[in-house]
């Protein structure tokens, strides 16, 4: 056997390795880390650690998702903005008859919003229905009634817009309009002679409609910021270069890092989340290296350079202070996670003539969960309606100690990217 | 420690005693630390991985077989905790496989007094697959298919290794002789380990003057 031929040098290995008189001595502080495990402080493993954070991003991704979703929904509900027109006796439509009956199933729908806006002379004062009954007893009622807030939200069934619109002269002064809720807007036409309600959803003739109503109304209509009002989710990819220093910025390494942040917008506030992966280098004195280690320096190093591979995950919050054409400028603030990928060590000694531990490698790097505090500028410049540029100057102020070698880190950098709008809106006209 | 004494301090164990289990961890300390520091790349990890196989021991200590040996049981215990706790690593340095055994004969070793923190210090410098391959074949006697089952890797893959694995260690006692050698000529500084500017491995101790 080949094997046997050269056992030699496994010999002079296994002799000497598995000699029991080289084992190493009982080392108290060894017992004192199980003794944390056995007690709960710590958990081995490695999963265990990742599920908080793992959690922690889902949760972020469900509550950005889950407020696309409903928010926009709710919105366009409370966005129905209402018309009334009252028709002059004797010019009949088709709906009188059936119409009355049509606006009280609809009115299962009713809203008790306060938002709308009361451009004719009616009776303003209504108090808020609240039950179906109520409500249909007022909807039967003349038209003043009908300006209450409670009946805002009524929603349109099938729409025969010509019909709705009826032939006959709109009577201007008494229309009630509110339209600051543009998502969706009803148009009621009651005729005043059979007091017949006829709610229509006239979203696809606002054109029309607006050429009916005062110049007036229509600029308030153009100049409303609800248009805004659904969030507007944004992916944000980043470049930036930085510099960390260990407890101050006396002794700097540069770093770099790029990163994707999906971004949801509400009208001035921002709310980002994502990861970035970072090349961290930083050097610190020695002094500054407290690992949770129980190994002792024979001679300890002047200082040791630290190179880090991490993902940086935020969770900012940025308020626009400025917009102008295309030009938007926000501040924020966050908290950032860091996940380690890589870490390692170099010591440094004062002398070549010594012997001792040249670098450390961390096998199982740990995660640490919300160590520092974001604050960041942005200056975005849109390019067009879906891709705009950011430039992001940001401060890292730790809140923990990180890394094996347990240092507060501090971080000042650029970052630069490009920004795409999921969702964007068209621009009102 | 007497069967006897052994027996009590499981059974304490058993019953989550606090001073059985401090007990029972110093009695074996040594015999597990110096299993982990075979596998381990330094004394930190060896640490972490022996107080990982500690704390399976302490935790899952109902399961042991009282009718086998417990030091048996220990040592594997703690081996296959250093096998997982570089499992992921090992997977990516498993590239090369080797089908034929002929150049594990090239392998030889000169006759030489190095200690036992030289030759351990060397295990250590070795690539993880190397290093895990040498020890479960060269130390605890596992043959290669076993070490392929355990390692979920081919026989050739685990040859090809063994074989590196021995090269490299020749290459360090060689290299540590020749140091040895220039110290009794009147070398200033002599590093135990390997101090060669041409090997591809990166001593982990080292005099950087020397070695420039």
């Amino acid at each position: 056997m080949k094997d046997e031929q050269h056992k030699n040098i496994d010999d002079v290995f296994r002799q000497v390795i598995d000699d029991p008189a080289n084992e190493p001595e009982y080392r108290q502080n060894h017992w004192d880390a199980l003794d944390e495990m056995l007690n709960g402080k710590k958990k081995p493993g490695k999963m265990v650690y990742w599920l908080p954070i793992i959690g922690s991003v889902a949760a972020m991704i469900l509550v950005v998702l889950g407020w696309w979703y409903l928010v926009p929904h709710a919105a366009q509900n409370a966005n129905f903005a209402q018309l009334v027109v009252h028709k002059p006796k004797g010019t009949g439509t088709p709906q009188q008859g059936s119409k009355p009956i049509e606006a009280v199933k609809l009115a299962e729908q009713i809203g008790t919003g306060d938002s709308m806006a009361h451009a004719g002379s009616l009776d303003a004062k209504k108090p808020v229905v609240g039950s179906f009954m109520e409500e249909e007893e007022k909807l039967k009622t003349p038209s003043a009634n009908l300006s209450a807030p409670g009946i805002k939200s009524l929603r349109a069934a099938a729409v025969n817009q010509d019909v709705a619109l009826g032939t006959g002269p709109m009577e201007r002064n008494s229309a009630m309009i509110a339209l600051n809720k543009p998502a969706g807007i009803n148009l009621i036409i009651i005729d005043d002679a059979t007091h017949a309600v006829a709610p229509v959803n006239i979203i696809s003739s606002l054109p029309n409609l607006v050429s009916n109503i005062t110049d007036t109304q229509k600029g308030s209509f153009k100049n409303d910021e609800s248009w805004f009002k659904k969030p507007r989710l944004a992916v944000t990819v980043l470049a930036s270069a930085d510099v960390n220093g260990v407890n101050s910025f006396s002794n700097t390494n540069a770093g770099k890092n790029i990163g994707m942040l999906l971004s949801a917008r509400f009208n001035k506030l921002t709310i980002s989340t994502g990861a970035y992966y970072s090349f961290k280098p930083y050097d610190m004195p020695f002094s500054s290296y407290s690992p949770n280690s129980g190994y002792r320096f024979k001679y300890s190093p002047q200082t040791v350079t630290a190179d880090c591979r991490m993902l940086d995950i935020p969770l900012n919050i940025d308020y626009q202070v400025f917009a102008k054409n295309k030009n938007a400028i926000t501040v924020g603030t966050g908290i950032s996670s860091f996940i380690m990928l890589k870490e390692s060590y170099q010591y440094n000694y004062a002398t070549s003539h010594v012997y001792g531990l040249s670098s450390y490698n961390v096998s199982n790097p740990d995660k640490y969960l919300f160590s520092s505090v974001n604050f960041q500028a942005n200056y975005r410049r849109q390019i067009n309606s879906k891709v705009g540029v950011n430039i992001m100057p940001y401060v890292k102020v730790p809140l923990n100690d990180i890394g094996y070698s347990r240092v507060k880190l501090q971080t000042v950098g650029v970052a630069v990217g490009l920004n795409w709008n999921i969702n964007s809106l068209p621009k009102p006209k | 420690m007497s069967d006897e004494e052994l027996h009590h301090l499981i059974q304490g164990c058993v019953k989550q005693d606090s001073k059985s289990q401090k007990l029972l961890y110093k009695a074996f300390y040594g015999f597990s630390m110096a299993i982990c520091l075979r596998y381990a790349t330094n004394q930190y990890e060896a640490a972490e991985v022996m107080n990982q196989g500690f704390y399976k021991v302490f935790t899952k200590i109902e399961a042991y077989d009282a009718s086998r040996p417990f030091k048996a049981w220990l040592g594997r215990i703690m081996m296959n905790t250093a096998v997982d706790y570089y499992r992921s690593n090992l997977k990516m340095a498993y590239a090369q496989e080797l089908d034929t055994a002929e150049h594990i004969g090239e392998v030889s070793v000169a006759d030489n007094n190095l200690n036992y923190n030289d030759l351990l210090t060397m295990i250590q410098q070795l690539p993880q697959s190397y290093r895990t391959v040498f020890n479960l074949f060269a130390i605890d006697g596992y043959s290669h298919e076993e070490i392929g089952e355990m390692l979920n890797i081919s026989t050739g893959t685990s040859k090809s290794n063994l074989f590196k694995a021995r090269q490299k260690l020749k290459q360090m006692i060689m290299s540590a002789d020749a140091v040895a050698y220039d110290y009794n000529a009147g070398t200033k500084f002599a590093p135990v380990v390997a101090i060669n500017s041409s090997a591809t491995i990166k001593p982990m101790f080292y005099n950087t003057e020397i070695r420039e």
